[in-house]
């Protein structure tokens, strides 16, 4: 298995990666378009509890992976069961990942490139990244979102003469219901799908930082989500709630006195990275719980196969952007709050009740 | 095409297989072997044009009702 280890800093950066993700290209929760900037903070305080939840279960079992918790909680079949559960959660992850950036570049740049020509070597990439193990992949990531970050930054001063407070009025113009019900969905996606650390948490060379870089990671993430919204929905104003992909389009709209326009590619570049980041971590968990659900000694043969599983799920995961828009406002919600939160919480009360683990073990 | 496709993952299995034989690897090389083949049995229909379901439509099939009952103003 993996020997590799990454500090508490660098998965820290790789849950804002992971966060940041598909969601920066495409927002979940547009019904709130106005509101969603403000809603997100909402959503973040909403994922950090289902977050802690998974996090005090990793203490009850420091060391350990979710599959390995899964075997010691619920036994070896049912275990087993559970775990091959959350392989699927991955792949779907990964695929639906690779699928948003397939479509996002083949509508605005590469449109007649067919898709194996942007699949195969970005899941070659993958498979490469994700057999080198979690300490490359954690230096690669310390870039991207460095450059990620930067980004956003640089807009706010990039957006200032497009920018209208107005759009951003009035707060809250909708009904109580509706705000509570799309900051669930934000706690879900993106931030629900950090369950998926709970793979990689004993990698961390200081368990006893896990929380702290945790909390640190969903906060930037959610800050970063936050003011992209914020910058979109000051440029776009209401229009923006139409567009499949509003963070791409308000790029579009910089112009710097006719001299810095169509700056698009730049962040459309650096959002591809933060999907890539979390492909690879989606790759990464598939072998490695894959591995451990057939005690193999290895998982570095199986990042090929997953790549291949990666693609395939990515060409018959949606039939269209509107379909995977469709699932996204009506099943994204129950399906991720099995995952993030139902299966955790119920693995905890098990262990709770069976008083595991029985005996203290070694971090 | 379909021979591509086999000839593909022939290649696949061919540069992963030997290395996983010569470190006596055999757990590792069954799963890698079932897995691959998983992938082209999938990989085949797609190619032969076998209209395979669509993941998130079958999904959305599932949770309509579910979605239906709870989400507040439906």
């Amino acid at each position: 298995m993996d020997q590799g280890k990454i500090s508490a800093g660098q998965l820290t950066l790789l849950i804002m990666s992971f966060t940041i993700g598909s969601w920066v290209v495409l927002p979940t929760g547009i019904q709130a378009w106005q509101n969603l900037w403000l809603i997100m903070f909402m959503g973040l305080g909403t994922g950090l509890l289902f977050a802690y939840l998974s996090l005090f279960l990793f203490r009850r079992f420091p060391g350990k992976t979710l599959f390995e918790i899964h075997e010691r909680v619920y036994g070896p079949v049912l275990g087993k069961f559970i775990s091959l559960c959350f392989l699927w959660f991955f792949l779907q992850t990964g695929g639906g990942t690779l699928a948003i950036f397939k479509t996002l570049l083949r509508s605005t740049v590469f449109t007649a490139t067919p898709d194996l020509a942007i699949l195969v070597p970005l899941i070659l990439i993958l498979v490469y990244g994700c057999r080198r193990g979690i300490e490359v992949i954690a230096r690669s990531n310390q870039l991207l979102i460095m450059s990620t970050v930067g980004l956003v930054l640089v807009s706010i001063l990039l957006v200032v003469n497009i920018f209208n407070p107005e759009n951003l009025l009035p707060f809250f113009n909708l009904p109580f219901s509706e705000v509570i019900w799309t900051s669930i969905s934000l706690a879900v996606f993106p931030f629900g799908q950090n369950v998926l650390f709970m793979m990689i948490l004993p990698r961390v060379n200081r368990w006893q930082k896990v929380n702290g870089a945790v909390l640190k990671g969903m906060i930037g993430a959610g800050l970063v989500l936050s003011t992209i919204q914020f910058l979109a929905v000051g440029v776009l104003g209401k229009s923006g709630q139409i567009l499949v992909f509003p963070t791409y389009e308000f790029y579009r709209m910089i112009n710097i006195a006719q001299f810095l326009t169509r700056l698009e590619l730049i962040p459309l570049l650096n959002f591809l990275t933060m999907g890539f980041i979390k492909t690879i971590l989606c790759l990464y968990a598939l072998a490695v719980g894959t591995a451990q659900v057939f005690n193999l000694r290895t998982y570095r043969p199986l990042a090929l196969p997953f790549g291949l599983f990666l693609l395939l799920v990515a060409e018959r995961i949606f039939p269209s952007i509107s379909e995977h828009m469709r699932y996204l406002e009506e099943v994204q919600t129950f399906f991720g709050l099995i995952f993030s939160l139902l299966l955790p919480m119920m693995t905890l009360g098990i262990a709770l009740l069976r008083g595991l683990p029985r005996r203290r073990m070694a971090p | 095409m379909i021979l591509l496709v086999v000839g593909v993952f022939l290649l696949l299995f061919l540069w992963e297989a030997p290395g996983l034989v010569a470190k006596e690897y055999w757990r590792e090389l069954a799963v890698f072997t079932i897995l691959l083949l998983i992938g082209l049995v999938f990989s085949l229909l797609l190619v032969g044009g076998v209209e395979l379901p669509y993941i998130e439509s079958f999904w959305i099939k599932v949770f309509a009702k579910v979605g239906k009952a709870l989400t507040p103003g439906s």
